[in-house]
């Protein structure tokens, strides 16, 4: 699976089985993106436990390789800091790191995927932050990020819906 | 309209039907399709908080469609005037709206289009913004990209090359 540059197709050329295949299978595989859209605010009080960002996720194959940017779109008030997470199948390998808001990190990037990525609150306003990744999927299954309290705190933290991923199969 | 992928197949000699080339060519290619653009020339702010265009940073859709945009802003101004962008879109659109930057923001996103997302310069350099968003258009029309200084003062430029991606995610 690699892209080919498109021939010029012309009139009476015989169009092979070959040229099917070089120029709409694997070029329309080369090109395949995968945008995966937050489909409900997940609300956190009092709580450092991990949840999904229900829709911030996508399917591999064991063996394929994937890279993607999200953005994520929170508000955690003025107490409580943050914190993100990728989760990969069994065996997955790769780098996730996170940046945004202007905000120092004590560290912005992970290769042991659900580790997590901690940010401070800049204050009670909405924030945003950037996440990337590359994994290589050690198995079959699925790519999701996760968020929750960096300290669990008796205040409402917000991760909001129609924050969304744009993900690249770099090869299979 | 729906626009399914279909894992591109092995073709073979063999023979196909109209369905075929439709699952493989005109929905595929619908379903990948993206947008780039670029800001075609400078826009340059002076002593004014009035939002302008940024020239070609803009992108079309139809009634219930959904698209999702990344791009970058270059821009200069100074520690008084700073600079604030906001994102348009036709009546009725629902969505979300952001910006990063090396400084904290006081309110980087919005849900509401047309409202501006400022950050602050802390001296006379060249500068970014990372922006991002997601609509939902509630008619078919342009959503664009505008900018301009947050405070009154002096002169402020959004460079042309700035630029944005946007995809349009199949329903």
């Amino acid at each position: 699976m690699a892209w080919t540059y498109p021939i010029s197709w012309t009139k009476g050329a015989l169009i092979t089985v070959a040229d099917l295949n070089t120029y709409l299978r694997d070029n329309m595989k080369d090109i395949y993106t995968v945008i995966a859209v937050q489909t409900e605010t997940l609300l956190k009080n009092n709580s450092a436990a991990f949840s999904d960002l229900v829709g911030m996720s996508f399917s591999v194959l064991s063996g394929e390789v994937w890279s993607f940017h999200a953005w994520s779109y929170w508000n955690s008030g003025t107490t409580p800091d943050a914190k993100w997470t990728v989760t990969a199948p069994a065996a997955s390998t790769g780098r996730f790191g996170l940046a945004g808001g202007g905000i120092p990190l004590t560290a912005g990037n992970e290769t042991t995927f659900g580790n997590s990525i901690a940010i401070t609150s800049s204050g009670s306003s909405n924030q945003l932050v950037n996440l990337a990744a590359y994994i290589t999927a050690g198995a079959n299954g699925t790519i999701q990020l996760q968020a929750a309290q960096n300290t669990a705190t008796a205040a409402d933290s917000n991760w909001y819906l129609n924050s969304f991923i744009i993900a690249h199969r770099v090869s299979a | 309209m729906a626009w399914p992928w279909t894992t591109p197949i092995t073709w073979a000699a063999s023979v196909y039907g109209a369905a075929d080339f439709n699952a493989q060519i005109r929905d595929n290619q619908n379903f990948l399709r993206r947008i780039s653009v670029r800001q075609i020339e400078d826009a340059v702010i002076s002593a004014s908080t009035t939002f302008e265009n940024l020239k070609g940073l803009r992108f079309y859709g139809l009634a219930g469609e959904v698209w999702a945009f990344v791009g970058t802003i270059f821009w200069v101004s100074n520690a008084t005037a700073d600079a604030k962008w906001t994102l348009q879109a036709p009546k009725g659109s629902t969505g979300i709206f952001g910006m990063g930057h090396s400084l904290p923001i006081t309110d980087s996103w919005s849900t509401t289009f047309g409202t501006a997302i400022a950050g602050g310069s802390t001296t006379t350099v060249e500068d970014s913004f990372s922006i991002s968003g997601l609509v939902t258009f509630g008619r078919r029309g342009e959503a664009y990209l505008q900018a301009s200084q947050n405070t009154a003062s002096g002169t402020t430029t959004f460079y042309d090359y700035s630029y944005l991606a946007a995809w349009r995610i199949p329903s």
